[in-house]
């Protein structure tokens, strides 16, 4: 069984794939919570995937599929990076592998978290090991070229837009990793073209005889996946589109369905309504990973009007709408946990009692 | 807590609500509504089960259920019912109840009165998510458990017996208490005639039926009659012919009616029968007025009786037939083997047939455990008759004192099921005289023959026995622990060799120490004579022991491998700690009248040691056990050279530090069983393991000290590639083998 796992995180992306034999892949690292705040409802985002990591203290893949905050904060305070001493030592958690997209080495005039991942990452390129890009802009090679390095040399760490990525195999690990998006051309060096250029996968999971299909879609807009949908079509490889689980884009912004937000309810553009509505299994699963789904129109995700779109699209594969900061209840956030095995996926719904009591510290008593 | 929920007269209902309302972690539950509605109390919830993606069972993410709780202190089950208008019909474990506002949920199988005493708000939600989640993956009716009766009964208890009953029926025995029957039904005559028990049946046996959702009960005669018509059954047509029939003309104003039916239960369509549903109604009234209220027989009241006779054809139209009270009845079945298997959880187990040496105290009670388990058709072996003393741990009691305890035993353990399959043989196995060939035929033909008497004498007879598998169940002499032994399948390992390696395993495992220690001082004399002295042994420890043998033995009998086990019970704290026992592969030899097992453990003993010690030669002695009767010599074990032994690449003398206050400790602790039988030593690489004149001088000097004593001598001589041996045994005379070192 392979255990997926979404955090309460707010309008901000963490997807933690734990496989069966031990392996383990990271989407996005984004602590956004507030230490400070006693209200905010948000999880300790580190001590939940130190509690996941047990006694390990490295993560065979952690992928940042752009480098917005929302998808890296606190990176450089929990991961230990290889590019500079400060960053090392303690009880920081190794990446064994960095996949990002090539927008991630190329753009400049960033800041903060950003920076330092850019750090990482340009280190871990130049270096030659420890790191996957995806996209192959020219501008890479020049990247390349001007760091006195063959592009030749580095294309063993690209990985193309329609290919799989070679950290993981069905046949050993259970899983397999697409990557639809970025392409070339999506690619870019300036800060504004991060969401188009962002890691846009599907992980295929096999448990006996049963594989169970994820789409990870990071902050991609409407666009972007308008492509990704006519290409995969093209190719004829429409069962990479398939899913049974989907973490539908950009925090239920309505801009990753259409332009046009709708009155009640966001009607996508074709293309992506044939992803969600055709290619979504039965009893299928769509996570939005975002705030509660609020009640009044808002200009920051996530809309009300692409939620109740998702949330139709659920009814009637039978299946189930869940918001990150919305499971179990709003009042009580808790990681949403995903078992993947020989019956698709099932959503972990353990109610509290004795066994929530018995497997937590309980409060300090005495004098 | 809403106002409403406040005034629940229930306190289940209570705690439901507050639990949904107040759970400090989320419940995956929410309140719809909780309300008072005449009697009972009602709350609706939608329950959010956990669900995999396939579903078997096309249960939704959020289920609408309605919980009605129907006393104050819960001594009545509520009912929980799906409010879901297109809940899946026709799923086992529910229930199209009459008066449903809702399609009735099977939550729990136990004792409402059992269950309730700990079911808090909490566990009556997590018990209906459960449902949920495994009526979704098509878990919760598991394989082995039996098939769901397509209506439920009350009332009334028939008591059928067991297997395909096809009629016709009979009454055997009736008994009325507090104006409920329980009728013991059979289906043979009554051998003491017919027992007049007041009832006239009625029977027909129906087309097979898959088991389904359970059906709505009919209380009366038209919802029976509709009932049937879907079996193409016209019971009203039927009864009424049937009642006028002469047989339930007389004295039909004293009898009633029994309406039995049969109906054979499929798993699947294209499946077998694999049970026979029997549904069980009277008709309230006697069958005069029965027949006279369909039409079917009039009769005349007169001085001294009554006179029923056929009704004439413009009889009076039948009347409204829902008017007719029909009660159904409970209906259960005796037990044969096969069932009780099924209730003992080991209902794949086929039958067998099996020999048992012994009816003693571990013998009679764990013949007894595995008949109620339904394993096994028994054929008891045991000459002694029951002495009062017996009664204290044998299932023997004390009316049977005197009489032969095999028979003794065959008699009790065939009354436990309405199967009989027991029976006794009164012989000696070692001295069998004229039933020597019934007891042959009886071990060839049983798939397990246990010997209990815990005689090393039995264990020999099976190990050369023609039978289709030995085994060995016996208590230690202090009835403190459990020995269980047996053979293999295909019979690679005989039963005394597997006890000769259990002898090593008792003296060589610190575990086990005391386990053959129990002295003389101990016993109880019984009678007058020398021998008439019993153990003291509290039953309590035969029970818990052969219990656990009971067990053991059931679970052999699955499998091929041989098995070797010790359970050894604490008295104090009542623990039981098992000591399993690795079994070596054996090398046999045979010549004349001698026959010599080597144990794969000697092989490996000696083999290592010449390796270590190389190029010096090694040695030491051979430890084993022997049956002077039967002329068989066991090697178990090759000792290492004690500390002060010589060895050279061309010579080795065995020492004597500590060597015999060990062979003299091995033995003592195996009852003397475990022995010195020889020595062995190894040759240096390129000289063939054969004797040297040296060699020979030490066989000369095995044989001028043992062969007077009566007992058998061996020695060994490890090589490269091969061990030789020699073994010499008074008028029994020598024999020489070669021990191939590719054999096991």
């Amino acid at each position: 069984m392979h255990v997926v796992r979404f955090f309460p995180i707010g309008n901000a992306d963490t997807c933690l794939i734990e496989l069966t034999n031990g392996r383990r892949a990271l989407f996005d690292f984004a602590d956004m919570r507030d230490p400070d705040d006693d209200d905010d409802l948000r999880c300790d985002l580190e001590q939940e995937l130190r509690d996941c990591l047990g006694d390990d203290k490295e993560i065979d893949v952690v992928a940042f599929t752009h480098l917005d905050t929302d998808h890296c904060a606190r990176a450089k305070e929990v991961f230990h990076l290889e590019h500079a001493a400060k960053y090392q030592g303690g009880s920081r958690i190794k990446i064994k592998t960095m996949w990002v997209p090539a927008t991630a080495i190329l753009e400049t005039g960033v800041k903060g978290q950003a920076r330092t991942l850019r750090a990482e990452a340009r280190h871990r390129f130049k270096e030659g090991k420890g790191i996957r890009v995806f996209g192959r802009p020219e501008k890479l090679d020049q990247f390349l070229i001007d760091n006195d390095l063959d592009p030749a040399k580095r294309r063993n760490l690209i990985s193309d837009a329609g290919t799989l990525c070679p950290e993981f195999n069905l046949e050993h690990d259970g899983v397999e990793f697409f990557v639809h998006s970025p392409f070339a051309e999506t690619c870019g060096d300036k800060v504004e073209y991060r969401n188009g250029s962002a890691l846009f996968m599907q992980a295929t999971f096999q448990v006996d005889d049963r594989t169970t299909k994820m789409i990870l879609s990071a902050d991609v807009p409407h666009e972007v996946i308008d492509d990704i949908v006519r290409i995969t079509q093209y190719h004829k490889n429409n069962e990479r589109l398939e899913w049974d689980i989907n973490n539908v884009p950009h925090h239920s912004s309505y801009l990753s369905l259409s332009d046009e937000k709708g009155e009640e309810k966001t009607i996508p553009v074709d293309r992506l309504k044939w992803l969600y509505e055709t290619q979504g299994q039965a009893g299928g699963r769509l996570i939005s990973t975002s705030c509660p789904i609020p009640s009044e129109d808002t200009v920051q995700p996530p809309h009300r009007q692409a939620a109740n779109y998702y949330k139709q699209v659920a009814k009637d594969l039978g299946g189930e709408w869940i918001v990150s900061m919305e499971h179990p209840s709003k009042s009580k956030p808790k990681p949403i946990v995903i078992e993947i095995g020989g019956d698709g996926s099932k959503v972990r719904k353990v109610a509290g009692g004795t066994s929530a009591l018995i497997s937590n510290a309980a409060p300090r008593a005495g004098a | 807590m809403p106002n409403e929920a406040e005034e629940l007269r229930s306190r289940l209902a209570r705690s439901v609500v507050r639990y949904i309302t107040t759970s400090v972690d989320h419940p995956y539950c929410s309140l719809l509504s909780a309300h008072r509605d005449g009697v009972a109390d009602v709350v609706d919830i939608e329950v959010e089960p956990e669900l995999a993606q396939d579903r078997r069972v096309a249960i939704l993410p959020q289920e609408p259920i309605r919980l009605l709780f129907f006393t104050e202190d819960d001594s009545i089950e509520p009912s929980v019912r799906s409010l879901r208008e297109d809940f899946p019909l026709g799923q086992v474990h529910t229930s199209l109840d009459r008066s449903a506002d809702g399609l009735g949920l099977c939550i729990w199988e136990e004792g409402w009165p059992d269950l309730s005493s700990t079911l808090t708000g909490q566990m009556l939600i997590e018990r209906i998510r459960a449902w949920f989640t495994l009526m979704a993956s098509g878990k919760l009716h598991g394989d082995d458990q039996p098939l769901e009766p397509l209506i439920p009964m009350t009332s009334h208890t028939l008591v059928i017996p067991p297997g395909a009953i096809r009629g016709p029926w009979h009454i055997e025995k009736s008994f009325k208490d507090a104006g409920t029957y329980t009728l013991l039904m059979s289906d043979t005559a009554p051998e003491l005639g017919v027992v007049d028990t007041g009832f006239a049946i009625f029977h027909r046996e129906l087309p097979h039926q898959v088991h389904r959702a359970l059906g709505r009960r009919p209380y009366d005669l038209g919802a029976l009659q509709t009932l049937l018509e879907t079996f193409s059954i016209d019971l009203v047509a039927d009864l009424r012919q049937w009642l006028a029939q002469g047989d339930q003309t007389v004295r039909a104003h004293e009898r009633h009616l029994l309406l039995i039916f049969a109906i054979p239960m499929r798993r699947a369509e294209d499946g077998p029968d694999e049970a026979l549903e029997v549904w069980a109604y009277t008709g309230g009234e006697t069958l005069a007025v029965f027949g006279e209220t369909l039409g079917a027989t009039f009769t005349v009241v007169q001085e001294g009786g009554s006179i029923t006779t056929p009704a004439l054809l413009s009889a009076r139209p039948l009347t409204d037939l829902t008017l007719i009270p029909m009660p159904g009845w409970r209906v259960v079945q005796r037990l044969d083997r096969a069932t009780a298997r099924v209730y003992a959880g080991r209902g794949d187990a086929p039958d067998l047939k099996l020999v048992g040496i012994g009816a003693g105290a571990i013998g009679s009670n764990v013949v007894m455990n595995t008949v109620r388990a339904g394993i096994g058709e028994w054929t008891i072996i045991d000459d002694d008759d029951v002495l009062p003393h017996n009664t204290v741990r044998q299932i023997q009691t004390n009316p049977w004192v005197g009489y032969p305890k095999a028979l003794v035993l065959a008699a009790e353990s065939n009354q436990v099921l309405a199967q009989s399959g027991v029976t006794g043989i009164v012989e000696n196995l070692l001295r069998p005289g004229d039933k020597k060939d019934q007891i042959a035929s009886a071990m060839k033909e049983a798939d397990l023959t246990v010997d209990f008497s815990a005689s090393p004498a039995v264990v020999g007879h099976l190990a050369e026995s023609d039978l289709t598998r030995a085994a060995s169940l016996f208590f230690s002499p202090d009835g403190s622990d459990l020995v269980l032994l047996a053979e293999d399948r295909k019979r690679a390992l005989r039963i005394d060799e597997i006890e000769a390696q259990y002898f090593l395993k008792v003296a060589t495992d610190r575990r086990l120490d005391g386990h053959l220690a129990a002295a003389r001082l101990d016993r109880i004399r019984y009678a007058n004579a020398c021998q008439d002295l019993s153990r003291p042994l509290p039953p309590w420890r035969v029970q818990m022991l052969s219990g656990l043998g009971s067990g053991k033995l059931i679970e052999l009998l699955a499998k091929d491998a041989a098995i070797a086990n010790i359970w050894r019970l604490d008295s104090v704290s009542g623990g039981v700690i098992p000591v399993p026992l690795r079994l070596h592969g054996v090398q046999r030899f045979e010549a004349g009248q001698i026959k010599i097992t080597v144990s794969g453990h000697v092989l490996d003993t000696v083999r290592t040691l010449r390796g270590k010690c190389s190029p010096n030669e090694t040695g030491g002695v051979l430890l084993g056990t022997y049956d002077v009767v039967r002329g068989v010599v066991h090697a178990l074990a090759a000792l290492p050279a004690p500390s002060d032994s010589r060895q050279a690449p061309t010579y080795f003398i065995r020492g004597v530090k500590d060597l015999q206050p060990l062979v003299e400790q091995l033995a003592k602790s195996t009852a003397g069983r475990l022995k010195y039988i020889g020595e062995w030593h190894s040759h240096p690489q390129h000289v063939a393991a054969r004797p040297s004149s040296d060699d020979e001088k030490v066989f000369g000097h095995l044989s001028s000290h043992l062969e007077p004593t009566g007992s058998p001598f061996a020695m060994m001589i490890t090589g490269a590639e091969e061990t030789w041996f020699r073994i010499g045994w008074a008028e029994r005379g020598q024999l020489e083998g070669v021990l191939s070192h590719g054999a096991g």
